[in-house]
Parts: C-alpha cells; structure tokens; sequence
C-alpha cells in the first residue's frame, strides 16, 4: 500500500465526506462504504498509487447513487400532455452525530449551505491538505484549486460575518 | 498591483520564496491587501479548527473493525517483503 491507511487517514476521510455530504447523507456511511469496497477489492486496489483520491470519488459515487434512491419521482404532464419528471426535494437533513464548538458548528453549517464545489473544496482544506495535494485528491488542475480556495474562503468569510 | 491570489498563498505559508518579498511589500503598502491577509489568515484558521475537532472524535465501531481488518493485512506472510541477500546469491555462483 502506498497511502498509510491508518485511523488518521480514515478520520481525514470523514472530514472531506462533510464537504461531500452536505448535511444530506450521514459522513461515516460515506467512508463505510468507500473502505468496505476498497477491503472487498483489496487485490485491485492495494497498490492505487493514489488511495486518498480513489477513496473520496468512491464516496462520491456512494452520495449520487443515495441521493438518486431517496428522491421520489412523480410523474406529471407538460402543457403539450408530454410526461415530465418531477423531483421531490423534500429530504431528511441528517443532523451531524459529533459535538462541536459553537464556532466550529457554525463553520461546519455555513459550508454546507454553500454550493457543491466550495464545501468540498473547504472540507479539503480542513482536512490540512496543501494545494498540489487537493489537486491531486480531486484530479483538478493546482490553478483551478487555487482560485476556487480563493473565492470560496472570500465567501465562507463573508457569510460568517452575518 | 499584484494577484491576490498571492496573498492567499502567503497566508497559507504556500508563496513561493522568491515572490515572497514582493508580495511582503505589496501587502505592507496597501491597507486593502492587509485586510486580505487577515481574513484568508482567519479562514485558514477556522477550517484547521474544523478539520482538527472533526478528527478529534473517535471512530464508529464499524470503521475501527475496517481498520483492524486492514491491518490484519500487513501480517500476511504473503505481502511480507523478502530482502535480496547477495551473500546467498554468490554462495550459489560458486556451487
């Protein structure tokens, strides 16, 4: 294994399953179900030379494919009586299971109010990785991660001030 | 004038060290730059708080039986690396 797939590596994974849950899904079954496949696929995957990336876009697979069960489709017609779909988006907020500060509870709620790209981007800064390795993480140029930091924390700071 | 993307990356100790002194300057002659600095300083510091209480609770028992399980690979006798001993090669050469 090249990555050390030890009890910080996997408490990194639930930091970055924040920023990809978004209060939606509960974090931890993320991780479960990232590491159940990576132990059943062991064989494949022991030697991924990048085990963190490969973990965080299986957790995202996890999240769509979720997400996708527990929206109700009604079927309903358009005004030429063409069937459309409709998407319920009524869905259960998963309260977070960990006690927090007050300041921490409220970062945390701020950056899950935020669009997909900037909660996944700040959770991997919370998660204390550089920029070469956030690049890395989520196969994104260090140009591209480097602006999105950029105005994703100017926003973080700006809804915190309210 | 200068991109203040380089602010943030000053403020993450991320800057490359020769841009290190004009970014320094840059941010010494403008107050706008200097607020700058100050908030990404304060956004890096509360995503490292975050990131830091997040790891700081302890693992559901379903990811610690994960873990043991990984682990338990290691002890494999398969995966265990064998060292070359060139001694014993050339014992060999010589039989």
């Amino acid at each position: 294994m090249k990555d050390q797939l030890d009890e910080d590596f996997i408490k990194g994974l639930v930091v970055i399953a924040r920023g990809i849950a978004k209060g939606k899904f509960d974090p931890y079954e993320l991780v479960n179900g990232a590491v159940e496949y990576f132990i059943k696929n062991k064989e494949k995957y022991i030697d991924h030379p990048n085990l963190k990336a490969f973990l965080v876009m299986k957790m995202k697979g996890i999240y769509i494919d979720e997400i996708r069960k527990s929206k109700k489709f009604t079927s309903m017609t358009d005004e030429e009586g063409k069937e459309i779909e409709v998407v319920d988006e009524k869905q259960s907020d998963i309260l977070d299971k960990i006690s927090l500060t007050f300041e921490c509870k409220k970062v945390l709620s701020v950056i899950k109010s935020m669009n997909e790209k900037c909660s996944e981007i700040l959770m991997l800064a919370a998660e204390n990785l550089n920029y070469k390795e956030i690049a890395k993480t989520i196969d994104i140029p260090i140009g591209t991660v480097e602006s999105r930091l950029f105005n994703c924390r100017k926003e973080l700071k700006g809804l915190m001030a309210q | 004038m200068i991109d203040e993307i380089k602010i943030m990356q000053y403020a993450d100790g991320m800057l490359p060290i020769e841009e290190k002194e004009e970014v320094e300057k840059a941010i010494q002659d403008n107050p706008e730059y200097k607020k700058l600095l100050k908030d990404y300083q304060e956004t890096g510091d509360l995503l490292f708080k975050l990131g830091a209480e997040i790891k700081s609770q302890p693992l559901p028992d379903s990811l610690k039986e994960k873990l043991k399980v990984i682990k338990s690979w290691k002890k494999t006798p398969k995966e265990t690396k064998i060292s070359f001993n060139p001694s014993f090669a050339n014992f060999l050469a010589f039989k």
